[in-house]
């Protein structure tokens, strides 16, 4: 009797232990949404129907929805941005009013910070903390605690806050001027919280990227003038400029566009790990080397489209059609040199796509 | 979403058929007046061969206090937009058609907005008019531009005897609702007088579940307050040598604040301020065989919208102005040619003046339109022809022709009627010159429609000896809508083009049954509708054939009215499918159906000069969560007490 329970226990450690060791060399960490592209789908106006597509860069599968299909709810109206901080994603809703809060594993809803106004862009400062650019007139930036969901602190910028790109020392601010008129980048010194030097830039700088050399690219959309019906009288030119980090002033500008198409560009993207420029213009999109001397007269890729990013790995580009804003975007992936090589239904209105990859 | 589809499960089972109520059509639109004959519009006196819904005064009763919009829902499938509660903008589409598509007549002048195309049912309340008739796929040729889903009639009208008629009406309620209003009708055989006077404020702070929102907590309803105020005069007076005159004047003033959408958490401090004031005239002289008319309406409407940062701030960040002015007139010569032929034509011109901020100068804009038809009418049968041609400074029209028969094939007791017309509709201001994007090389939109149906009532006949009474109409029709104007993202900016064409197919069924026997009367009516509306082609969209947003293939409303003695009660029922709410028909945005019960007890006596009507109404019973457009919260359950006082002289 003995023997047999001895040979029985033998038996089952043998086969616990193959068990285990089978789970343990064969099953990679399930990280579910942690890694990958997300495409920012504005949806319609007044709608409630802003989304978030998720694209896994390993099989280029895309999900639809994935915030409505986890959390069975909407995410609300105009989503404006995402950025991920940590283990935490964080969806920015315009309209909404709020910044909703998932787990990155499971696109589980945490929470919903609300109190700001006009949320734009948020971005992960570490230590739990978040940047917000908040406001359609006088704006700010928010700070954002990830353990309480809630504002812990504000520092007031410019008119209409909208992207930000963090150095080691501080926190680049573009002022797009909102509803209104601005035409400065704030340097926040990340340290005092305060705002430490307002850089003169072209007229309303609203997109911001930081290039190989550590400088950072801003894209001005040009300011246009009405008369005192609203009627648009004149605009001003939109400029591509390179702020310097160290002398923080702008150390080049190109004039890009034509004054008089009324076309205010607002997508700007930097590939080949930091040397390439890509925007956004009334005819399609152009691409410039961060050394080049003049833009380039004719687009790279013609066409209309709302929105653009790039895999940082691999520098393939995702061009966003918007359609007619009241059904299914577009999401078409290019090449470097502008090789169209698929293409896919995304979320209604989609203007942007965030990468979080290993 | 169950329990609305279960409801209308039987709701179709239990009635087979339904119908819009529809009162019994005159034989002729002739409307005799003792001394005088004097012909009706040339709308009605087309009709014959056309649905036409004529809302019956015992069933709209009690409901003059309630806006256009909220007596339709109440009383009809039809497809409402109504972007929030009481004293939100609400517009109407029929058969699959844009809401701009439908043309709103008062006294036969149209009051759409010059600037947007659509006309807003809040702003327009049920008891200022006599006579409301819903023509759904009104053609071109006799409405002229901007009636291709439909269009619907308000008509003062006089009831021409000696007497005195003043009515005085208070009302309250749930979300801080009050509101009044005053009839008043004076005259003789030769002259009449009619005034009346709304009022109406609605703080519409109702609460309602947030789906929106993490949790789906319950929201309030803020900054949504409703005020409204209106007045219409009409003066009609007939001579003896056969002239008849008419002139009217409607003045109204409305407020509306504009509230967060669900799911924001941000405050709205939008507003919007509308105001109107119209006038027209009227003068008719008939012959023998003939009539003449000359018609002339001015019209005037004022827009303010505006938006704040905050409400405790003074300046605006948007402060947008709208003011329009339309001068319209239209001169109308009719013949009868023996014994079964009349002819008509007329001339009407258009002359409008738009100040708007978003327009780079003042606008004027002209339009002229000449128009004649015929009508053939032997024993059983009628048949009609019209046709009109648009003239305007930028792209004509097509020609339009309606044409239409009419059968009777059991004599008071079953009809058959088709009609085949042309429809169009021209460009409104905002999309010729909105700045920036307007665009003055847009075609008109055109297309044509044809219907067709069946009329079985119980008779006319002897209609007083029966205890009861009933009718059905059956009516099938098929719409093709060519270059509908919507507007697209450009390189910059949106403007409009032409690139919709829709397709729009369906039955409209109705059955309506009276009983009465001594003090107990009873009255039901069943309405439902199956609309498919496809759009067939759209440049944003990739090829394929999608449903049109907000068109539920599924309407339908039943009412039981029941009076015994000075007791009366009303059930009301409306049930509106299920709905897509994107361009490409996106399944996960498809909005679920919602069926609404309203209940009313009421109780109303008369001593000889005095009628006391005193009401209970609930409205939304079941207490339903629901949206009509997604995103705007509607009222649940709600309680209105109201009190009417009659005084009658003589034949009023």
């Amino acid at each position: 009797m003995k023997r047999n329970l001895l040979i029985l226990l033998t038996f089952i450690s043998i086969i616990t232990m193959f068990i285990s060791c089978n789970k343990t060399k064969t099953e990679p960490e399930d990280t579910g949404f942690l890694y990958g592209a997300y495409v920012v789908n504005e949806g319609s106006f007044n709608n409630n129907n802003g989304s978030i597509s998720y694209i896994d860069l390993d099989s280029s599968y895309i999900i639809n929805n994935i915030f409505s299909s986890v959390n069975r709810r909407e995410l609300g109206d105009i989503v404006q941005s995402f950025c991920v901080a940590g283990d935490k994603g964080l969806i920015v809703v315009n309209h909404s009013a709020k910044v909703e809060v998932v787990d990155m594993k499971t696109f589980v809803s945490l929470g919903t910070i609300t109190g700001c106004d006009y949320p734009r862009y948020a971005l992960g400062a570490g230590n739990n903390e978040v940047f917000l650019t908040n406001g359609s007139f006088a704006g700010k930036v928010y700070v954002l605690d990830l353990s309480s969901l809630s504002i812990t602190d504000s520092i007031t910028v410019g008119y209409g806050p909208e992207t930000m790109v963090l150095t080691s020392d501080n926190l680049y601010v573009a002022n797009s001027g909102g509803w209104s008129h601005d035409s400065t980048v704030s340097v926040i010194d990340l340290i005092t919280r305060k705002v430490v030097k307002n850089i003169i830039t072209g007229d309303n700088p609203v997109d911001m990227d930081k290039d190989a050399n550590g400088d950072i690219w801003v894209l001005c959309k040009g300011n246009v003038v009405y008369d005192q019906n609203w009627v648009p009288l004149s605009e001003t030119d939109s400029k591509l400029e390179k702020i310097s980090t160290n002398s923080q002033e702008v150390a080049k500008s190109f004039i890009i566009g034509q004054k008089g198409d009324y076309f205010n560009p607002i997508r700007l993207a930097i590939g080949d790990h930091g040397r390439t420029l890509y925007f956004v213009e009334h005819d399609g999109i152009y691409n410039m080397s961060i050394d080049a001397q003049d833009v380039p007269a004719t687009p790279l890729i013609p066409g209309k489209f709302y929105g653009l990013d790039i895999d940082p790995a691999t520098g393939i580009l995702y061009a966003l059609d918007a359609k007619g804003f009241s059904s299914s975007g577009l999401l078409m992936r290019y090449t470097p040199d502008g090789s169209l090589m698929d293409s896919v239904q995304t979320g209604i209105a989609p203007n942007g796509v965030y990468f979080n990859e290993q | 979403m169950k329990k609305a589809g279960l409801r209308f499960i039987l709701f179709l089972v239990i009635f087979a058929s339904g119908s819009f109520f529809v009162k019994a059509s005159e034989p002729d639109t002739l409307v005799n007046i003792s001394s005088v004959t004097v012909y009706a519009l040339r709308t009605q006196y087309y009709k014959e061969d056309k649905r036409v819904i004529s809302l019956d005064s015992s069933l709209v009763l009690p409901s003059g206090d309630e806006t256009l919009g909220e007596l339709l829902q109440r009383m009809l499938p039809v497809n409402l937009m109504q972007y929030g509660s009481a004293g939100s903008l609400t517009t109407l589409s029929f058969r699959g058609s844009h809401t701009n598509q439908t043309q709103i007549n008062w006294n036969g002048f149209p009051i759409n907005s010059l600037t947007s195309g659509i006309a807003d049912l809040s702003q327009i309340y049920s008891g200022m008019f006599e006579q409301i008739m819903l023509i759904p796929g009104a053609s071109g040729s006799l409405y002229g531009s901007g009636s291709a889903g439909g269009a619907i009639n308000l008509d003062n009208k006089p009831v021409w005897g000696r007497g005195m008629f003043i009515s005085s009406g208070l009302d309250g309620g749930s979300f801080g609702t009050y509101g009044g209003h005053i009839l008043l009708q004076a005259g003789n055989d030769k002259i009449q007088s009619r005034s009346s006077f709304f009022y109406q404020d609605a703080l519409n702070n109702f609460s309602y579940k947030d789906d929106f929102k993490y949790g789906s907590p319950t929201g309030i309803a803020r900054h949504n307050r409703a005020q409204y105020a209106g007045f219409i005069h009409t003066l009609s007076a007939r001579f003896r040598n056969n002239i008849y005159l008419q002139s009217g004047f409607w003045i109204q003033k409305k407020r509306k604040e504009i509230p967060s959408i669900m799911g924001s958490y941000s405050a709205n401090n939008q507003e919007q301020r509308d105001s109107s004031m119209r006038v027209y005239m009227v003068i008719e002289k008939r012959w023998r065989q003939s009539s003449f008319s000359a018609r002339g309406a001015w019209f005037s409407d004022n827009m303010r919208f505006t938006d704040k940062v905050s409400p405790d701030v003074s300046g605006y960040t948007i402060d947008s102005r709208f003011h329009t002015s339309h001068f319209m007139t239209d001169i109308y010569f009719r013949h009868a040619s023996g014994k079964h032929w009349k002819l008509d034509a007329g001339i009407a011109s258009s002359a409008a003046t738009a100040k708007v901020t978003a327009y780079d100068k003042n606008i004027h804009d002209y339009s002229l339109d000449l128009y004649g038809g015929m009508k053939y009418r032997k024993e059983y049968f009628l048949a009609s022809l019209t046709m009109r041609q648009n003239f305007n400074p930028y792209r004509n029209p097509l020609p339009q022709v309606d044409a239409g028969i009419r059968y009777i094939l059991q004599p008071d007791r079953l009809s058959f009627h088709f009609n085949y017309a042309t429809k169009f509709r021209l460009p409104t201001l905002n999309d010729k010159y909105w700045t920036p994007g307007g665009n003055l090389s847009l075609q008109p939109e055109h297309g044509w429609g044809i219907t067709g149906g069946l009329d079985l009532h119980s008779g006319k006949r002897n209609l007083a000896a029966k205890p009861w009474s009933f009718r059905w109409q059956l009516d099938g029709f098929s719409n093709l809508l060519y270059d509908q104007i919507q507007w697209m993202p450009g390189t910059g900016y949106w403007h409009p083009e032409n690139v919709e064409k829709i397709w729009s197919y369906g039955l409209e069924n109705s059955l309506h049954g009276s009983w009465r026997k001594d003090k107990f009367s009873a009255s039901l009516v069943m309405n439902y509708s199956y609309t498919v509306s496809n759009v067939l082609e759209n440049q944003s969209l990739p090829q394929g054939h999608y449903r049109s947003r907000y068109v539920p293939p599924h309407t339908a409303s039943a009412i039981l009215r029941i009076d015994y003695g000075i007791i009366y009660t009303g059930f009301y029922e409306n049930f509106t499918g299920a709905r897509f709410t994107t361009a490409d028909n996106n399944p996960v945005y498809k909005m679920n159906s919602f069926a609404l019960t309203d209940i009313i007890f009421g109780a109303k006596t008369r001593t000889r000069l005095l009628i006391y009507d005193l009401r209970f109404v609930i409205k939304n019973i079941t207490d339903a969560n629901y949206q009509v457009i997604r995103s705007y919260p509607m009222p649940g359950r709600a309680y209105y007490l109201k009190a009417r006082i009659t005084f009658q002289t003589n034949k009023h």
